[in-house]
């Protein structure tokens, strides 16, 4: 295999979980199908949709989002290369939520017939799937509490560094430094705050000398600071490998 | 569409909006200040600071407009005693 498989990112977020055999490993390139590309905003699931593949993302990053009254959107998720996007999607059924591309992206299909088959034939790799699930879970907690109890400054700087951290286990931030297609309105529908204030933020980040963000390349200059500002500890992301 | 800027003066300093926004008129923008307004507001007073927060809208052709919001808290008692 390839160093570019388009399935490679989500072995590297399982290697940094526990160990993975050579078996489960085929078994993930036996079950997915060809990769698509979208385009920044593309839906690539939808709100109502009963889709019968899972969306791995093997480049790019993806946003889950609910759209309230008047249009107002609410990015509830960032995912990011290696992360398996919807599998919610295969034993949820129906879509209670949208999923877009957030930048140019790429998605392996997963076929849910597939997935069943993992389940039924490879009970470890359905523990690091379910664990993938509940880790996303566990971010959602995180975000919560940010939201609710962090000042809004906390809460983006929180955000900063988990997208930092997460991108480094599948090798795709180096010294703190990574791409960000994120724009400051999905920013500002992240974090449930209007852009102007974003916008005001990320200005005194940038004057504090705790971040440089150009052109879609954040560059964090000062890690420790910033998650001070952020009262962030990673234990949320389970970032340690274990037998699972 | 028109493209409106937000800078924003509050205790930490000035703050120009060199990005902008694109947004129908002046009243989605006013909008935007006001949300933008709310959540500063918000965070001033859990940390206890009083201050005035100002917002300034411009564009090409409207405005500018100015929001302002000031916080200040004065003790009646002594206030009513002719303390300082």
């Amino acid at each position: 295999m390839s160093p570019s498989h388009p399935v490679e990112p989500l072995f590297k977020r399982l290697h940094s979980l526990d160990v993975l055999s050579a078996e489960e490993e085929q078994a993930i390139l036996d079950a997915a199908e060809g990769s698509t590309r979208f385009s920044a905003s593309d839906d690539i699931v939808k709100e109502g949709d009963r889709p019968t593949r899972s969306a791995l993302l093997s480049r790019g990053f993806a946003a889950r989002y609910r759209l309230v009254e008047g249009g107002k959107r609410q990015i509830t998720a960032i995912h990011v290369a290696g992360d398996f996007v919807d599998l919610h999607g295969f034993l949820l059924k129906e879509m209670d939520h949208s999923v877009a591309a957030l930048g140019p992206c790429e998605i392996v299909a997963v076929p849910h017939r597939n997935l069943k088959r993992i389940t039924e034939r490879f009970p470890h790799l359905t523990r690091l799937l379910w664990l993938l699930t509940l880790i996303d879970g566990s971010i959602h907690r995180e975000w919560l509490v940010g939201m609710g109890r962090l000042p809004a400054p906390a809460q983006a700087a929180h955000l900063i560094c988990e997208i930092d951290l997460r991108l480094a286990l599948v090798g795709l931030s180096r010294d703190h430094a990574f791409r960000f297609p994120a724009t400051q309105t999905d920013l500002a529908d992240t974090l449930g705050l209007s852009v102007v204030h974003v916008n005001r933020i990320l200005q005194e980040l940038r004057a504090e000398g705790l971040l440089r963000w150009q052109q879609q390349a954040v560059d964090i200059l000062d890690f420790p600071r910033l998650a001070e500002l952020a009262e962030f500890d990673a234990r949320y992301l389970h970032l340690n490998s274990d037998p699972r | 569409m028109a493209r409106y800027f937000f800078d924003i003066r509050d205790r930490d300093g000035f703050f120009a909006d060199e990005a902008g926004l694109d947004l129908p008129d002046m009243d989605a923008a006013v909008a935007e200040a006001r949300r933008a307004l709310g959540e500063m507001v918000k965070d001033a007073l859990r940390d206890g600071h009083e201050e005035t927060i100002e917002i300034l809208i411009r564009d090409g052709s409207d405005g500018p407009i100015l929001l302002s919001i000031s916080m200040a808290s004065r003790d009646l008692k002594q206030a009513a005693e002719g303390g300082p």
